[in-house]
């Protein structure tokens, strides 16, 4: 198929172009050629003599060529040039108050995008606003089942229980319940996916460590290397736990063979859990599971932090400005 | 005058949409602050705890200072949907003279890089800071010791991970 510059199927804008050129231009070029007609024509009209001419209109023979030479006057071509002032005039007029109306009319629909943006940033607050309700309430339902979940394992002021989840190689607390108030306040939110007992259910779909661990109140040094050299805790960050547990029983959250979660009861004294504590813990975990399935699956859903952290750059971007030059 | 009173001051003049100005905004503006100043000033801009909730960054210092001072106004609207939403205002002295030309600088360019951003934007913005984007996140949210750790961890070269 051969290629066309113009027609129907030609590629070429060019005369598109020239024609919305000179139809924009074309109240202006009147106005303009009328101004210029009038004023060659009045340096012409002085010397021009209207009788003299119909004299010689009369007196000619080939009339049709005189009777050109007596209407193609000054005086024509300045009515004819006024004319054109007076369309090119009227024309950018009209022109002038359309683009008027035109801006008028944008004005206020500008006055309404402000409103609009107004009304969608209130929006905006309230989806947020919302989204961290429902984020408190679902970790509140989930701590209520935690609640159950002690009462029927009849665990201790000296136990703890605590659901994460996992997201973008991370685990986050989704909710922990203990008796004991200071071991259920949560100090930290967010763990890095490679050490402790969360990381080895979490690979192997449970991990039970209830004999091994010594009591950190009558060693604490033997308790800081047993939590080094089995988790990877750093020794210097164990003084600071609120709850130095010794016996862990952690069971991975499964949905599709695929671990989404982990369940971890954890407890400070080394006699709490027994084979039989931990057979009916397991079993509990089991009957449970397609509960923890969707207390996780929520806690993802509704963990806005946990979704906005994977792309961050905003420190260097923000420092950026100060490298450039502080801003005054 | 504490720095506090003087941070909000300047952003309750200086932000340009006021009606935005809302007691969330407001107070994760001055953790912004707090955050970017812990990074290039080695210390925080006001003295608050930050902690770190469903809310995200959040503390009541902002909201009850808006409240005893009363060169502050908290003006109780409702949202499209009907929710509540505390507009704070200020109508005191200029707190120019009370921040150092860095400190403005840091607020002007906070101004400047939040200003357009729709609610959830500027919360997404937030998040996205380090203190609660790091690998490891604390309730307690101690702006110099994560600042420090950023540097720490900047200066480390990349390493790759098969």
């Amino acid at each position: 198929m051969g290629k066309q510059k113009f027609g129907f199927s030609g590629e070429s804008s060019v005369l598109n172009k020239l024609s919305n050129s000179l139809g924009q231009w074309w109240y202006i070029f009147f106005a303009a050629a009328g101004s210029a007609v009038i004023s060659i024509s009045a340096s012409f009209a002085g010397t021009y003599c209207f009788s003299e001419k119909w004299k010689v209109f009369k007196a000619s023979t080939d009339k049709l060529d005189s009777l050109f030479d007596l209407i193609a006057n000054p005086w024509l071509f300045i009515v004819l040039g006024s004319i054109s002032i007076l369309y090119g005039g009227k024309g950018t007029f009209t022109d002038l108050d359309n683009l008027n109306s035109k801006n008028i009319k944008l004005e206020k629909e500008n006055l309404n995008v402000n409103s609009l943006k107004k009304r969608i940033n209130s929006i905006s607050e309230d989806s947020v606003s919302l989204q961290n309700q429902l984020s408190s309430l679902h970790t509140q339902l989930v701590t209520t089942w935690l609640k159950s979940c002690f009462r029927n394992l009849n665990l201790t002021t000296n136990e703890r229980v605590t659901i994460y989840y996992h997201v973008d190689n991370h685990f986050y607390v989704l909710a922990r319940h203990s008796q004991n108030p200071v071991f259920s306040v949560i100090h930290r939110q967010k763990f890095s996916v490679n050490h402790g007992v969360i990381s080895i259910a979490w690979g192997h779909r449970e991990c039970i460590d209830i004999e091994g661990c010594p009591l950190y109140n009558k060693d604490p040094d033997s308790y800081k290397k047993y939590m080094k050299d089995t988790y990877g805790y750093p020794e210097s960050s164990i003084d600071d736990l609120a709850m130095k547990s010794c016996q862990f029983i952690a069971v991975a959250i499964v949905e599709a063979d695929n671990p989404v979660g982990v369940i971890v009861f954890e407890s400070n004294k080394n006699d709490k859990f027994k084979l039989q504590k931990i057979s009916q813990i397991k079993r509990y975990c089991s009957d449970y599971q397609s509960y923890m399935v969707n207390f996780v699956a929520g806690g993802v859903k509704y963990d806005k932090s946990a979704r906005v952290a994977a792309n961050a750059s905003t420190e260097e971007d923000f420092l950026s400005i100060f490298i450039k030059g502080v801003k005054k | 005058m504490n720095q506090l009173h003087s941070i909000m001051a300047y952003f309750c003049i200086h932000y340009p949409h006021k009606s935005e100005l809302s007691k969330a905004r407001l107070t994760k503006l001055v953790y912004l602050a707090d955050w970017f100043s812990a990074l290039l000033n080695k210390h925080k801009a006001t003295n608050i705890n930050w902690v770190f909730n469903h809310y995200g960054p959040y503390v009541d210092d902002v909201s009850n200072l808006a409240q005893r001072d009363e060169n502050f106004s908290i003006v109780p609207e409702k949202t499209v949907y009907g929710g509540d939403k505390y507009v704070i205002s200020y109508s005191g002295d200029d707190v120019d003279s009370a921040l150092s030309d860095q400190e403005k600088a840091i607020l002007n360019a906070i101004i400047e890089k939040t200003e357009s951003m729709y609610f959830n934007d500027f919360i997404d913005y937030v998040y996205s800071t380090y203190p609660i984007s790091s690998n490891e996140r604390y309730t307690n949210l101690d702006l110099v010791a994560l600042a420090n750790r950023y540097k720490e961890e900047k200066k480390k070269p990349a390493t790759s991970s098969s």
